[in-house]
């Protein structure tokens, strides 16, 4: 088998992975977490599978036409959500509650980083990492113990 | 002398309000309503939210289980309820409200069924919709001021370190379990029978 084709199956197979974990979070949970964030506004879970099906949607055939720009383009996706995953991390260290789904979430991201990296994309790939955490630290809003007010 | 005298009156004047102002608080304290319930050996704290689906899973096979392990005061129970919904605080204050005019533990677990029930129904999200709810289930309540149980409820899901619901913790001889999701807190209440 091929690079190319291990890397079109991993580019497939992760936001399937990713998707599911995010619907099974939201659906199958046997306990209700107050582990919970926002990016402006919407709730993690969702921009979470809107991310993972926009990846997939670039795995699609008929985005393969432009597979350079499409490889650029994922890239900066894929560093960015890094960007962002380093705040959400640094949010569950800081507060010391994880989130198993989200831990996994942000494995499969890192995953499809490393599989696509390379040295070509390096430099938009540091510029989206680097708008990925100011985004997040600006607009992320979460909240852990739950208190009465 | 007069002013050795003065100073005296003064300290002990100040002693006296002291000591009537923290009496009050007692006084104050014990007439506080809160959903703790039996005098049993085990001390058992069930953190759950009215708006979450795995609590309202778990609350007719829990709730018998806590019925006759309070029958045989094996426990003392106590009912907390954990924030995560915005519309928690209105139930909380609400189910409070109830147990005013009755703190049986009957009764609270009564309530709480009833309230679980309404969180499914997203129209009943006022005081005044709870309250033609809690008429038309006959439940009599009294309206107050929760804030002592509200500290109380912050306190102690600051020192269980509670961050999901359904949640159980368990002191017994001393040692203190925490118990999280509807099938690991049945079969813990399960093995205190």
């Amino acid at each position: 088998m091929t690079r190319y084709r291990v890397l079109k199956i991993i580019n497939v197979l992760f936001p399937v992975i990713g998707i599911g974990l995010m619907v099974f979070y939201d659906v199958c949970e046997t306990t209700c977490s107050s582990l919970q964030g926002t990016f402006m506004g919407l709730d993690l879970k969702i921009i979470g599978i809107l991310f993972m099906a926009g990846l997939l949607a670039l795995a699609i055939p008929l985005a393969s036409r432009w597979t350079g720009f499409v490889q650029c383009l994922r890239m900066m996706i894929l560093s960015g959500a890094l960007g962002g995953e380093t705040i959400l991390v640094r949010f569950q260290v800081v507060n010391d509650t994880y989130c198993p789904f989200c831990l996994a979430f942000g494995s499969c991201i890192l995953i499809l980083f490393i599989a696509n990296f390379t040295k070509a994309n390096r430099y938009p790939a540091l510029g989206a990492f680097l708008v990925g955490i100011a985004a997040f630290a600006i607009f992320f809003e979460g909240s852990v113990a739950p208190l009465f007010r | 002398m007069g002013l050795k005298r003065v100073s005296v009156v003064g300290v002990l004047s100040l002693l006296l309000i002291w000591l009537s102002a923290a009496g009050s608080g007692w006084a104050e304290a014990r007439n506080q309503t809160f959903p703790s319930f039996g005098s049993g050996a085990v001390e058992v704290r069930l953190y759950t939210d009215y708006f979450c689906p795995p609590c309202r899973g778990m609350e007719p096979g829990a709730v018998q289980i806590l019925k006759d392990l309070l029958k045989k005061n094996a426990i003392r129970l106590i009912l907390v309820d954990v924030p995560l919904n915005r519309l928690t605080p209105l139930f909380s204050r609400n189910f409070l409200y109830a147990l005013r005019k009755n703190n049986g533990a009957e009764h609270a677990l009564l309530v709480r069924s009833i309230l679980m029930e309404a969180s499914t129904n997203k129209e009943i999200a006022t005081q005044e919709l709870i309250e033609a709810l809690f008429k038309g289930k006959g439940i009599a309540f009294a309206v107050w001021d929760p804030k002592f149980a509200f500290d109380r409820y912050n306190k102690l899901l600051q020192e269980d370190k509670i961050n999901a619901t359904p949640t159980c913790v368990i002191i017994k001889n001393g040692q203190k379990k925490t118990f999280i999701g509807v099938d690991n807190i049945i079969n813990a209440l399960k093995v205190l029978q």
